[in-house]
């Protein structure tokens, strides 16, 4: 008998929750004290403290040595086609830094095509010092070090604090304030259409590149594009990890020109195609140096245009006086609904044939032969 | 925080508490390790809660991470012969065995939005990924979930 996903009652999968572990649970909770634990160092903290200072400030800062977007697809995200060129494009040539509080953000990279805008921002202490720099909503200062993956597991060892430390943990262990740091795109941005993302990656001087990318109302978007920034610094409590004091400057803004498109190409299935139910008619591909759009549109399966789309037929149609227009000599009415659907792919330039597959989905393809799409 | 107030909302959370547990874990013996440190944890942080409403997906997350402590310290790999035979067994078994052939990172999401009622953000902030990321593992799992519960 087939399931009803929507009403689908996960929880019959778990059995109840099991007596032993229940009373493991409350006998942890009850057994905590209110006192305030003083925490005692376990380590010659003015010593390591200042060994870590005096190396992180000894380490030659170089521009070209600070961690970019091409890391960041290259080592965290293998397997995206990032076209020849765009790292280049992506680079920032003139000054753009702020000061916000005892923190410098630098604009190292910004592009957009206007589907997407991406910006690295490099964060680090202006005045050279020693500190602990994370990304807000990316870390808490109670998680560990480890989240941040492999870049984080580096960063610990060359801290040489265990991997598992907190980052609370780590600044109370080397006696350095702990910064946490938001460089990302204005959400209010009236551009702005969809979900942003954000990510960080800690530089081998212990500053921090902030990565993010943002999409963007695509038919909005003119020949430059200026991009409002939220630069935010929280200073953590060393006890506490909550914020003790705060700057901010959400008035800067980066003006990026848009890439131009450099090439365009619609394909059509080889055949009638239905997938999932719905039909395809084409696939428009618009390519930028970031890479090509493809836009696929869909014919709705019929059936499952919602009801209330039949309401759309109720209206009315008049003049400018409100006299209502005479019916034409069609007697029928229509109604379909197409779907549209971008990816992205990351190409150089537009192949002449996309085939599509269903690996991941098994029988969204009915039969077994991929589609086959042709450029007209 | 006060201990009050932390064993009240660890005693209403414990069988969500116990049922995410379960989703990484698969075994009591694991589970009954994951709650206690992640009681335990979660009292030396509780600074760290910033609203007292945000409670459920801050100690979740605190979770997370004593589960994957747990699987660390344990060093234990949990055959599909023992998924198959949990020590009591649930209401629905098909649905369970389902469900522990998802991948954890597809399973998780979908337990704690579409078991434990958490909204897609609440879900995103204790997993620490994107919303949208959510939103598609979700729409992923139905899928396999879906498939496997038909070939059943």
């Amino acid at each position: 008998m087939k399931r009803d996903m929507d009403n689908l009652n996960l929880r019959a999968a778990f059995p109840e929750m099991p007596e032993s572990c229940r009373e493991a649970l409350m006998t942890a909770a009850r057994s905590v004290k209110e006192e305030k634990e003083m925490k005692r160092a376990t380590f010659r903290v003015a010593l390591i403290a200042a060994l870590i200072i005096m190396s992180l400030t000894a380490v030659a800062f170089a521009a070209g040595s600070l961690l970019g977007w091409s890391d960041f697809y290259g080592q965290w995200h293998g397997g995206i086609g990032v076209p020849e060129g765009v790292y280049e494009q992506m680079k920032v040539s003139e000054d753009c830094s702020w000061q916000v509080g005892p923190l410098t953000f630098t604009a190292t990279e910004l592009l957009t095509d206007g589907h997407i805008a991406i910006s690295a921002i490099h964060v680090r202490t202006t005045d050279g010092s020693a500190a602990l720099i994370n990304g807000a909503n990316v870390s808490d200062p109670v998680d560990p070090i480890r989240a941040n993956g492999e870049n984080g597991r580096e960063y610990a060892a060359r801290l040489g604090v265990s991997e598992d430390a907190t980052w609370i943990e780590a600044a109370q262990q080397l006696n350095l304030p702990l910064y946490r740091v938001s460089a990302d795109h204005s959400m209010s941005h009236p551009l702005y259409e969809g979900d942003m993302m954000i990510d960080v990656l800690i530089n081998e001087d212990g500053s921090l590149t902030f990565y993010c990318m943002s999409m963007l109302d695509t038919d909005r978007v003119q020949a430059e594009l200026t991009l409002p920034l939220c630069l935010d610094v929280a200073l953590a409590d060393p006890t506490t990890g909550e914020t003790s004091q705060r700057w901010r400057d959400y008035d800067q803004t980066v003006t990026i020109p848009v890439c131009p498109v450099l090439e365009e190409r619609t394909y059509v299935p080889d055949r009638e195609t239905i997938i999932a139910g719905h039909k395809l008619v084409k696939v428009d591909a618009v390519r930028y140096v970031t890479g090509a759009y493809l836009t696929f549109t869909y014919e709705m399966d019929y059936m499952a245009i919602p009801e209330s789309a039949y309401e759309l037929y109720e209206l009315t149609l008049c003049d400018e006086a409100g006299s209502e227009l005479p019916g034409g000599m069609n007697l029928s009415a229509s109604l379909s609904f197409t779907i549209e659907v971008e990816e992205m792919i990351g190409v150089e330039t537009l192949p002449d044939v996309i085939t599509l597959t269903d690996d991941v989905l098994p029988d969204t393809i009915p039969g077994d032969a991929p589609v086959v799409l042709v450029a007209q | 925080m006060d201990k009050d107030f932390f064993v009240q909302e660890l005693e209403a959370h414990s069988g969500m508490l116990y049922r995410v547990a379960c989703t990484l874990l698969h075994d009591d013996d694991a589970c009954r390790d994951a709650l206690q440190d992640a009681a335990l944890k979660a009292w030396e942080k509780r600074h760290s809660l910033r609203e007292k409403r945000f409670f459920r997906t801050w100690i979740t997350r605190i979770l997370i991470n004593a589960c994957y402590d747990t699987i660390r310290k344990r060093r234990r790999i949990v055959s599909l012969e023992e998924i198959r035979e949990p020590q009591t067994p649930p209401p629905d078994l098909t649905l369970s065995l389902a469900l522990a052939k998802l991948p954890e990172k597809l399973r998780l999401p979908l337990v704690l939005c579409c078991s434990e009622g958490m909204s897609y953000q609440e879900a995103a902030d204790a997993l620490h990924v994107p919303v949208a990321t959510v939103r598609g593992r979700i729409h992923r799992a139905k899928g396999m979930l879906r498939k496997e519960l038909d070939a059943e």
